[in-house]
């Protein structure tokens, strides 16, 4: 009795909670397998929006860039903004953080030949100040 | 019902990020205070180094920022017209961070009634538009025209 009863439970679980059975033929549309993804938010995923760093990060960026030709003073701006873009961009891989790396990267190598244009205008400089060579 | 409250849940991480940016904001006074103070100290250090653009003495345009430092000035000595001339985007800047800072200073004393300007991606591009069309602009109109800042 006992032995038919377990039978009995075997041949229950094999044919109704069999993984088989569930995953081609019940819905017949293999989107609607779980599979570890829930179907409801297949068509509703959340847009990888900006966070605080983020912004931070694309305004320091976006204001190193015409800050550029002052030189060694833009460092203020490119480096802090390159730094919270890409904390930004590892926290929420969105596009203002991808934008402010850009930005920032444009400011420094901007001021990079700022400073060495400064440096060769320095150097042939001769013993003179900066406003004597350059006006 | 799950659209919905995606859309509560993305309402909600919006007001978080603008009370943040509404506190960052805060400080911009101090630090453009502070930036404008060593600006002052290294033109004392090295006279006449911010007195010409050195991309317009060695390349003969003028560059993205020029005009900018006079800009600042122009505003914040009661000339806006003449700031949005020498540069835009300054112009744009303050008035957009005015109006962002004062819409939700206004919110926080409603305790919330009135909701404060939302934050969209596009003011930030925006910004960069009006940077790259202002430098084109310029240069058209002193070698096609011309027509300087000076």
């Amino acid at each position: 009795m006992d032995e038919q009863n377990y039978n009995n439970q075997n041949s229950w679980d094999n044919q109704n909670y069999g993984n088989t059975q569930y995953q081609g033929q019940n819905y017949g549309n293999s989107q609607y397998q779980y599979q570890g993804q829930n179907p409801y938010f297949q068509n509703f995923e959340p847009k990888k929006s900006a966070n605080t760093v983020s912004i931070i990060g694309m305004i320091f960026g976006i204001i190193s860039i015409p800050v550029s030709c002052c030189v060694f003073y833009n460092l203020i701006f490119c480096i802090p903004g390159l730094i919270c873009s890409i904390i930004g961009y590892r926290q929420t891989k969105s596009g203002v953080s991808l934008a402010g790396i850009i930005c920032s990267i444009i400011g420094a190598v901007i001021t990079l030949i700022m400073i060495v244009l400064y440096i060769i205008g320095l150097s042939v400089l001769r013993g003179g100040y900066y406003h004597n060579y350059f006006y | 019902m799950m659209k919905e409250q995606m859309a509560k849940e993305r309402i909600a991480e919006g007001q978080c990020l603008e009370r943040q940016l509404f506190i960052a904001g805060l400080f911009v006074p101090i630090a453009g205070l502070v930036l404008w103070r060593i600006y002052s100290l290294v033109s004392l250090w090295i006279p006449g180094i911010f007195d010409v653009c050195l991309w317009d003495k060695w390349f003969g345009i003028y560059c993205l920022g020029c005009g900018g430092t006079r800009a600042l000035i122009s505003f914040f000595t009661g000339h806006p017209l003449l700031s949005l001339w020498y540069h835009p985007m300054v112009f744009y800047g303050i008035v957009m961070y005015l109006v962002f800072m004062g819409s939700h200073a206004v919110s926080l004393l409603s305790g919330g009634r009135i909701r404060g300007l939302a934050f969209r991606a596009w003011y930030l591009y925006g910004a960069i538009v009006l940077m790259v069309l202002n430098f084109i602009l310029k240069n058209i109109l002193r070698y096609g025209f011309g027509i300087t800042m000076k």
